[in-house]
């Protein structure tokens, strides 16, 4: 199954359309929307009450950044009657599909501006550990007016977790930042332009599972770039 | 692993094994390359345009550089119009971060759109496939690019043999797939753009029009104000890229 999650930030909105269909073509209009966010060391879980047509549901004004979002049946969640959990848990395989199940995340700006990102996140990232080792120069743009990372990681036990991302100066193979990351939150990290060199090129370096977006602001433009080279061994 | 799981493991990658998958739809590939072959390079086929004043701003970084500190000139682009006639190839002297501009005088004023595949050379033997999905900006009348990823894979170029073959998307001879892209669209207008990456020629339902696409080929198709787009094919992954047009801006996603 797939979780889903958006970004409230001072700097940005954002929407999350998910589908009630496969991208076959097989619909489930029995599947509803439920949130979880982790308190307490439990995963605290509720059904969403979200604005919904035939073919999708839109969340917007519920969408915080301790939140994460997931198609269930009723009988799927509420089986302990008292919905807390100690992980989360694989409720159903309806977002388990080749080609891959997708959610539009819509980010926009006030004054006009849109860029989409996939906001599913498969549940068995949520277990797995591992790093980006990436040049960001490729990712962000020194002219622009702001340039941020927002960066996912969500983890299934309910905790947040504290990691770093480095910033590295690659040509020195030297950390020049350190920037405290928790998981299970969307982490909201402004970068420096200075980093955006691509003589210097840094790296982002993270200890945990991750779902990572990049965006960044030219006036009021969105430019959008999804980390994506894979060598396969 | 036990032998028998390894062999399977081994039998399922490749190519023979993807082929009468996908003749038979029993848990068909989207490509047909051969994962037990290392020393190669696969590519995504890549989407550039110059017509109705586009310009393609194409980013990527020197992955064998950056992670296995090889030397520059090792990355090699090669260019075909929409009808799968190859326009020109660039061996590249390539730096960590890289970045092309793609517009009508890099094709002698060509305005037209097509498709591009890259592939990493490596100076030795690699134990492993490089696939580098990069990053393709679209601008619009010279607007601020909006950038996607390569998202499916339709060529390699295997060292060993010095040899590439395009056109690896998987592909069935029986049955036609449905694929509708999941999002809703309330701008005021939608294209999308399609490159057939298998060996056949495709017969193409995108919502109630037919188009037939011919190997390698692309085409960019005006959806107009429809909400939800279906693709209908013999093509197991024809996913398009998405151009939606709001007024000044652009969005350009893969579906």
């Amino acid at each position: 199954m797939n979780f889903f999650f958006g970004i409230r930030s001072k700097f940005i909105n954002s929407e999350i359309k998910i589908p009630k269909f496969q991208n076959s073509g097989k619909f489930n209009q029995n599947i509803k929307v439920f949130e979880a966010f982790p308190l307490n060391n439990k995963w605290n879980i509720n059904k969403t009450d979200c604005d919904e047509n035939k073919d999708f549901y839109f969340i917007s004004n519920e969408i915080e950044n301790n939140k994460i979002f997931f198609l269930a049946h009723e009988h799927e969640v509420a089986q302990n009657k008292i919905k807390l959990f100690d992980e989360l848990k694989d409720f159903n395989n309806f977002t388990d599909t080749a080609p891959a199940f997708r959610a539009n995340l819509k980010l926009f700006l006030d004054n006009g501006g849109i860029s989409s990102y996939q906001s599913e996140y498969p549940f068995e990232m949520t277990k797995r550990r591992g790093n980006i080792l990436s040049p960001i120069s490729i990712l962000l743009n020194k002219n622009a007016e702001k340039n941020i990372i927002f960066f996912k990681n969500i983890f299934y036990k309910p905790i947040n977790e504290k990691t770093y991302l480095y910033f590295i100066n690659f040509q020195q193979k030297k950390i020049v930042k350190k920037v405290e990351i928790l998981s299970n939150y969307l982490n909201e990290i402004i970068v420096d332009k200075e980093f955006l060199n691509n003589e210097s090129i840094c790296l982002l370096k993270i200890v945990l599972v991750f779902q990572c977006i990049c965006q960044l602001k030219i006036f009021i433009y969105l430019l959008s770039i999804r980390i994506h080279h894979i060598i396969i061994f | 692993m036990s032998l028998k799981k390894s062999l399977l493991t081994k039998v399922a990658k490749s190519k023979l094994s993807k082929k009468i998958r996908n003749i038979l739809n029993i848990k068909p590939s989207f490509d047909l390359v051969d994962y037990n072959t290392k020393n190669i390079s696969v590519s995504d086929a890549f989407f550039w345009r110059t017509d109705n004043e586009f310009e393609t701003i194409f980013k990527f970084s020197n992955i064998l550089k950056f992670y296995y500190g090889e030397k520059d000139k090792n990355i090699e682009i090669i260019f075909f119009d929409k009808n799968n006639k190859f326009l020109k190839n660039e061996t590249l002297n390539a730096n960590l971060v890289n970045e092309i501009l793609i517009d009508k005088n890099y094709f002698d004023n060509l305005e037209s759109y097509g498709v591009f595949y890259v592939f990493h050379k490596p100076e030795h033997y690699f134990d492993g496939i490089i696939r580098n999905s990069c990053y393709t900006g679209y601008s619009y009348k010279k607007s601020l690019p909006s950038f996607v990823h390569g998202n499916t894979i339709a060529a390699e170029f295997n060292y060993n043999l010095e040899k590439i073959e395009y056109n690896l998307g998987g592909f069935s001879l029986f049955k036609n797939n449905t694929y509708i892209v999941q999002n809703q669209f309330d701008n005021k207008r939608t294209e999308i753009m399609l490159i057939n990456t298998t060996k056949i020629t495709l017969n193409v339902l995108i919502n109630e029009s037919r188009y037939k696409l011919k190997s390698g080929n692309s085409i960019i198709v005006d959806i107009g104000k429809k909400k939800l787009i279906k693709i209908k094919s013999n093509c197991y992954l024809l996913r398009p890229i998405i151009f939606c047009y709001d007024n000044a801006f652009l969005d350009v996603h893969h579906g």
